[in-house]
């Protein structure tokens, strides 16, 4: 199958410039993040799928008009930040959530809010990250392993049955387990958001 | 014995909660950046170390693509226009198009979905 009927070599010029332009950022930050995790050939595997999955999904991709190259940079970073998040979630969860979000990992990019609360984090997103200082290890992991599990624009908000087994699996629990570390851990973020909020005069 | 505490948020709360929370996670850099400010944040950072070989030439991704023909299934045809076009603008990062060109690659879209309608129907 040819890139482009028309002119394959323009678009294989085109994917060549996007690729370039954009590798060392992602490569730095999967190692940055990922590494520990992964492992060098993991992080490369992850940053290699991910210009894929852009690839396959470069329709879905969204920009506002703007003559701000900086704002267009950021908001594709962004996007392949997104893919790469949902692919290294993806190798975390184990097969049968993979095969599960193969089309949801590479979803589209939720529609241009202009992002005008971005640079105002929240109170409790300021907290959030405190308290996750707080957790133990395995509490950590387990909320970074079913983070974005809850998603607005998923009909079933609650981890399924059979994701959480395949989950317990790969962390050699039960999924009983699971549950009861990740209910604990949001317990103790919710204690420490309500012991650290300023009371409203 | 302790009681497990009931969960008291409701629905709306509660992805609010998970949103908020997977936020921290990518603050904490627990995973990468999503959203324009994240990224402006993290290019700040002095990242250290260069890719693998194995990685620096587009060209064997792109084999690799070739290569899975399977992964584009679900995906739809990678020959898109739509696909291409944001492609190429995404390379542009923000170029300026020209109106013309901007015309010329309207015209080209509409000629392939012409095509590939056409020749379906």
């Amino acid at each position: 199958m040819s890139l482009r009927g028309e002119d394959p070599k323009a678009a294989e010029e085109a994917w060549a410039e996007f690729y370039n332009r954009h590798l060392g950022y992602l490569f730095g930050q999967c190692k940055k993040v990922y590494s520990a995790t992964l492992g060098d050939l993991g992080v490369s595997d992850v940053v290699q799928d991910t210009f894929v999955r852009a690839f396959e999904r470069a329709g879905t991709f969204k920009s506002r008009p703007t003559t701000d190259n900086d704002a267009i940079r950021y908001r594709v970073r962004g996007w392949l930040g997104k893919i790469a998040n949902r692919l290294f979630l993806d190798i975390l969860r184990g097969p049968v959530e993979r095969g599960l979000s193969e089309t949801e990992s590479i979803a589209p990019l939720p529609a241009d809010d202009g992002n005008a609360n971005d640079d105002c984090v929240s109170l409790r997103v300021k907290l959030i990250r405190d308290a996750l200082a707080t957790l133990s290890e395995r509490e950590r992991h387990v909320l970074r392993v079913t983070a974005d599990w809850h998603r607005s624009d998923r009909v079933h908000q609650r981890i399924s049955n059979k994701d959480m087994s395949a989950l317990a699996q790969q962390l050699q629990t039960t999924a009983v387990n699971i549950r009861q570390i990740r209910k604990r851990a949001i317990d103790k973020i919710d204690d420490y958001i309500k012991s650290h909020k300023r009371p409203s005069k | 014995m302790k009681r497990p505490r009931q969960d008291t948020r409701d629905e709306k709360e509660q992805i609010q909660f998970e949103q908020d929370l997977y936020r921290a996670l990518r603050l904490e850099g627990l995973l990468l950046p999503e959203t324009e400010g994240e990224v402006r944040a993290a290019e700040a950072d002095d990242l250290c170390g260069a890719p693998p070989l194995a990685l620096r030439d587009p060209r064997t991704v792109l084999k690799r693509v070739r290569s899975k023909p399977h992964r584009t299934s679900s995906a739809g045809p990678v020959a898109s226009p739509e696909i291409e076009d944001n492609l190429a603008r995404a390379a542009r990062e923000g170029g300026k198009i020209p109106p013309e060109v901007e015309r010329e690659m309207q015209r080209d879209r509409e000629a392939a979905e012409r095509k590939k309608y056409g020749n379906e129907g």
